[in-house]
């Protein structure tokens, strides 16, 4: 999969760091101060305790899969199919089974 | 129990436009077609509206639909007034549009319309957020991993309720399959061509597990509906159509990838929310008219509304009898948007009032109690109807 063009993405300023993340090889998710919970999308409060003591926090990276799909229409240009998109909860981030998912994609051929 | 506000409410009007693929009309000249022939229904004329609500409603247009402004639309009906009483209250429904934005004009009588979907090809859904060549919002954390459509978004739902259920295709083929067969009898409806298992089976993948025959098919055509309170139900010159109760509630987190269960959706709170405002239980109800933009939604709204337990939606509709029209449960009538076109929830609120009239073109017979349920994703709402004044 070629991926989206460099201007794609024009983020939000809570989330900006969740895109710069990766350039240290670690991947951040947001965590509140106050209840130590994570929130995806990241945003300007908790939706959880309505704390704003929000602040990125490194993740490992590993994490189990929720769910997926085989994309096989191209919807918008750079995502020729059949794409792959899985949607996982990471394993530190998995406080319960309804914990914050995050996305992820894979080419399948 | 405290009578629920809702049930001041009857549907004393009620009618659709032309529908059809690429009829090369405009969102507002539908809706205003369907506006007039559902005054004309209710017996009423355009003087006696108070209000007007529309769907998408302000800002009108997003990647595919190309609806009626709310303004628009309240600003012709004054113009084909000639003469204004009053200064039409204008609202927009949404999430909850076919409930939510009716209170405000009690006791007066409103018109509510749903939109005109554009037919023609192009991204829809957030891609068209993309357009301008940068996502933002919540869609920069899905399109930038191919999870671009609806068809994406609810397919993974879909999978999830296979995985923890042992749903199959064939059980989501079973919805496809009896909207087709029940569309050949709305002279409206997109697709009317009898359609097998094999068809259903072996057609196109879109997002897997939807195939083409999971994806709902867009069309041109709007909906309206006349709200009146039920003081005015003596003049209604035909079957009057009595909203018991609502449910508009959201109690997870209202977002499209973010729901604290992926196999199901807000029509889990919505239902939940309807049920506790009437006396009447799932077992009363006679036909269902459930939103079915992708199959699997009218599966999970099955069970959101109770008529199976949760995740016996798949054995519930398998094989198709008991969701057939002589079965125990009727289910879109009128061939669901999957086979009579993306009306967007509004079609099956029209049905469900033709059904209680007994003017249905499939009629259910012995018909009292419709429950009609729109929406997916964080996006719900329900009406339970009922046949004349409860």
């Amino acid at each position: 999969m070629s991926g989206p063009p460099p201007r794609f993405i024009s983020p939000h300023a809570e989330g900006e760091f969740y895109w710069t993340s990766g350039a240290d090889g670690v991947l951040r998710l947001q965590r509140c101060g106050a209840c130590g919970r994570f929130n995806h999308p990241a945003g300007p409060v908790c939706p959880f305790c309505h704390s704003r003591d929000l602040a990125p926090a490194p993740v490992s990276g590993r994490g189990t899969i929720a769910t997926f799909t085989i994309n096989r229409k191209e919807w918008i240009p750079g995502f020729e199919p059949p794409t792959c998109s899985r949607s996982w909860r990471s394993t530190r981030t998995r406080r319960s089974a309804s914990g914050p998912t995050s996305w992820a994609a894979a080419s399948t051929t | 129990m405290t009578e629920p506000l809702e049930r001041q409410a009857i549907i004393s009007g009620a009618a659709q436009s032309q529908i059809g693929r690429r009829l090369h009309r405009t969102g507002l000249d539908l809706t205003i077609e369907a506006a007039l022939r559902a005054i004309d229904d209710a017996g009423l004329t355009v003087a006696d509206i108070d209000g007007v609500s529309t769907y998408p409603g302000m800002g009108g247009v997003f990647g595919g639909a190309t609806g009626a402004e709310v303004h628009d639309a309240a600003a012709a009906l004054a113009q084909l007034a000639r003469r204004r009483r009053r200064r039409p209250a204008a609202s927009s429904g949404r999430s909850t549009r076919q409930c939510s934005r009716w209170p405000p004009v009690w006791p007066g009588t409103c018109w509510s319309t749903a939109p005109s979907w554009r037919a023609a090809a192009g991204p829809c859904g957030p891609a068209g957020a993309a357009g301008a060549g940068r996502c933002r919002s919540s869609f920069q954390f899905l399109i930038p991993y191919g999870v671009t459509s609806a068809a994406n978004w609810i397919s993974c739902y879909a999978r999830r309720h296979m995985h923890d259920y042992g749903t199959t295709r064939e059980q989501l083929g079973a919805i496809a399959i009896s909207a087709r067969t029940n569309a050949a009898t709305n002279p409206q409806a997109i697709y009317t061509d009898p359609m097998t298992m094999d068809d259903y089976l072996t057609v196109r993948m879109i997002s897997d597990p939807f195939g083409l025959y999971d994806c709902d098919v867009p069309c041109d055509g709007s909906t309206a509906v006349i709200v009146s309170h039920r003081d005015f139900a003596p003049d209604v010159r035909h079957g009057v159509v009595h909203v018991n109760a609502m449910g508009t509630a959201l109690r997870g987190r209202p977002s499209w990838d973010q729901f604290d269960d992926l196999t199901t959706m807000a029509m889990r709170d919505s239902a939940a929310s309807m049920w506790e405002r009437t006396e009447l239980t799932p077992a009363d109800v006679d036909t269902a008219q459930l939103y079915d933009g992708f199959s699997w939604l009218a599966m999970a709204w099955i069970e959101a509304l109770g008529f199976c337990g949760k995740g016996e939606g798949g054995p519930f509709v398998e094989g198709g009898a008991r969701i057939a029209p002589d079965g125990d449960l009727p289910l879109n009538t009128w061939g669901g948007q999957l086979s009579g076109g993306r009306l967007h929830g509004f079609g099956f609120l029209h049905e469900g009032v033709m059904q209680l009239r007994g003017t249905a073109n499939l009629q259910v017979p012995d018909c009292e109690v419709a429950a009609v349920g729109a929406g997916g994703g964080p996006e719900s709402g329900c009406l339970l109807l009922t046949k004349g004044i409860r």
